[in-house]
């Protein structure tokens, strides 16, 4: 019968001694094994394998190898084993030696019985602890090996797809998932799981290899996300609900599925940032139907939104951690995205972030590549009133084309300069400097041509007041006519209203910006 | 850090959070708030104060949603306030505002 009794071993020279250290420990009811040296200790071990014993407690002072040298060599062996070391009175030098190489306590000879008592219990308690970390942290890395294999990115998607992923820890958060359904159909999901635990690790692959398996038997993404609510809810509605502490999940994604035969992209977005849609022209937009995370809301009605791929160029996700890394580093988020996707000439600006990033773009019309389609850089909604703080977008604007273009644009403060005044002509005039009236304003990059435009639209958009909205386009008209000289090309689309700006984008090097197409 | 204050006029009770809320710092978090709130027996507003804090992780949101699920079991009028743009957009992408009203550069009283 196997003894489960906590197995101590004894080590000791002197046999008077050592006889008392097992015999007291026999009585608080130990498994104790004894050796006369630290060789013979050494042996025992590795006889009866280091993970059966749960404390050791050695002599310091023995003939030839000393109870340090036994330390030294059960640290090498599992130093989750907790070792004692016993001394004699007044060896503090050894004492401080002891416990800088991993004892975790030490017992002046005569050893007292309740010292000796309390100190291996002491001992046992957290070798069984650091032994149960172990495990823990043994199985976070396992988990972490097999998100490598669920989580896939389809090789047959090839050039369509760009994705950037910098998870902090070997499981949980940010993930990213696609699938090849058929020939012109794909599945794209982003997404962000609580935590960074084996739990965190079970309930993405779970959602991920749900996703996949009942896609590709056609089931709609609106019922999936159903049913993996109502799974999740069903924690945060237990008995112990009331209690603050308790661990509870939520799961962030964003899902697209690409059907380019039916021309159509069905978006679902539960608690992801939103997701950048952009035309061929390079118009771009937010697109802001969301929900909650899953686990959040109980009996949640999941409604994907349909959307035509006619014009679209690409669209651009990204999570949680992009955004707060672009603004630790004042730059806006559109921008930082293209940077860890497509240029990342300085990877120690990740270092500043504290959490997963995850950002991916997909490239719906096909005929383009990464190169030869537009880019959304910035995009700001920015209410009227806000015209008091340009300097302060200013300083992002900067910033971001900084970031991209490794400080090597000739023209830049011209670009700055043309943001300025045309932002603030908008946010002044159109918008009256009203805080309810807003002042869209985009920066798109084209990187095969090297050209910055620059799209700004507002209420002249939707208004109806057609005398008014002509009142504006001639003043606006008027207002570019004094920045011309800054830029290639002005423009007001006479139905929009909206204002186009043109840089070509001048280098101070040979070089121009080299575009990675494909990641490695 | 974490503060709690209880108003008796109001039946008040105010957290407010001064450090980042991020999974680091949860277990210390919800802890002082249970004690709070099991201090009161009589609470009739929650205001949970996120105007000082800089970051926020999935964890973080989770302990507010558990917080306004705890409180409209205990039929408790909570409110969030928030003035960082950053927090703000993450509570509205996430749509926060489906489970506790959002107070978006208000002071709190």
């Amino acid at each position: 019968m196997k003894n489960t009794k906590p197995k101590v071993l004894v080590v000791d020279d002197d046999y008077a001694g050592l006889e008392f250290l097992v015999i007291s420990l026999e009585i608080l009811n130990y498994n104790v094994i004894k050796a006369t040296c630290v060789d013979e200790a050494q042996k025992t071990i590795l006889d009866a394998g280091i993970d059966t014993f749960d404390c050791v407690l050695t002599d310091y002072r023995m003939p030839g190898k000393s109870g340090l040298d036994l330390l030294d060599w059960l640290m090498s062996q599992d130093d989750s084993l907790s070792t004692i070391i016993a001394t004699a009175e007044g060896e503090k030098t050894l004492v401080q030696r002891s416990l800088r190489s991993g004892a975790i306590d030490f017992l002046e000879k005569p050893v007292n019985r309740t010292l000796l008592k309390n100190a291996i219990a002491k001992g046992i308690e957290l070798t069984a602890k650091k032994r149960s970390q172990k495990l823990l942290n043994q199985g976070i890395k396992e988990a972490g090996k097999m998100r490598q294999i669920f989580a896939g990115v389809d090789s047959t998607i090839g050039s369509l797809f760009n994705y950037f992923l910098h998870p902090l820890s070997d499981v949980g958060g940010d993930f990213i998932n696609t699938l090849h359904l058929s020939n012109n159909k794909y599945l794209l999901i982003l997404g962000d799981v609580s935590g960074h635990d084996i739990r965190a690790a079970f309930i993405s692959a779970y959602f991920q290899g749900l996703m996949r398996g009942l896609c590709s038997k056609e089931t709609p993404i609106e019922e999936i996300a159903s049913s993996f609510n109502d799974i999740l809810n069903k924690e945060w509605s237990t008995p112990d609900s009331s209690n603050l502490s308790a661990t509870r999940s939520s799961l962030c994604f964003l899902s697209a599925l690409i059907d380019l035969d039916k021309n159509n992209i069905s978006l679902i977005n539960c608690g992801l940032p939103e997701a950048y849609i952009t035309y061929n022209s390079g118009n771009t937009y937010c697109h802001k139907n969301g929900y909650s995370p899953l686990g959040w809301i109980e009996n949640e009605d999941f409604k994907s939104e349909n959307l035509s791929t006619k014009d679209l160029s690409s669209i651009l996700a990204f999570s949680d951690g992009a955004l707060d890394l672009a603004q630790k580093l004042n730059v806006h988020t559109l921008s930082l995205c293209y940077y860890l996707l497509y240029t990342q000439s300085d990877s120690s600006i990740i270092k500043e972030s504290k959490d997963d990033i995850l950002a991916a773009r997909f490239q719906i019309n096909t005929s383009q590549d990464s190169s030869s389609s537009p880019h959304p850089i910035i995009f700001e909604t920015i209410p009227g009133n806000e015209f008091q703080i340009i300097d302060i977008y200013m300083e992002k604007w900067s910033n971001s084309l900084k970031l991209i273009f490794s400080n090597k644009l000739n023209n830049l403060d011209d670009i700055l300069m043309g943001c300025r005044e045309v932002t603030l002509f908008s946010l002044m005039q159109i918008c009256g400097r009203k805080s309810t009236q807003f002042t869209v304003f985009q920066l798109i990059y084209f990187s095969k041509n090297n050209t910055i435009t620059i799209l700004i639209e507002d209420s002249d958009y939707n208004e109806t007041d057609l005398n008014l909205k002509q009142n504006h386009i001639q003043a606006k008209q008027e207002a570019i006519s004094l920045i011309t000289d800054f830029c290639h090309s002005t423009s007001v689309n006479d139905q929009t209203g909206q204002i186009i700006l043109n840089f070509k984008l001048d280098f101070n090097t040979e070089n121009q910006l080299l575009i990675k197409n494909d990641k490695d | 850090m974490i503060k709690t204050s209880f108003i008796e006029s109001s039946k008040k009770l105010l957290i407010k959070f001064e450090s980042d809320l991020l999974s680091t710092k949860l277990e210390e978090y919800s802890r002082i708030i249970q004690l709070a709130i099991d201090q009161h027996q009589n609470i009739q507003l929650l205001d949970i104060d996120l105007n000082t804090i800089d970051m926020m992780d999935s964890l973080g949101l989770n302990l507010l949603v558990n917080l306004a699920k705890l409180s409209s079991r205990k039929k408790i009028k909570a409110k969030l306030y928030v003035t960082d743009p950053t927090i703000h957009r993450v509570l509205m992408f996430s749509r926060m505002d489906k489970v506790i009203e959002i107070g978006y550069g208000e002071e709190v009283i």
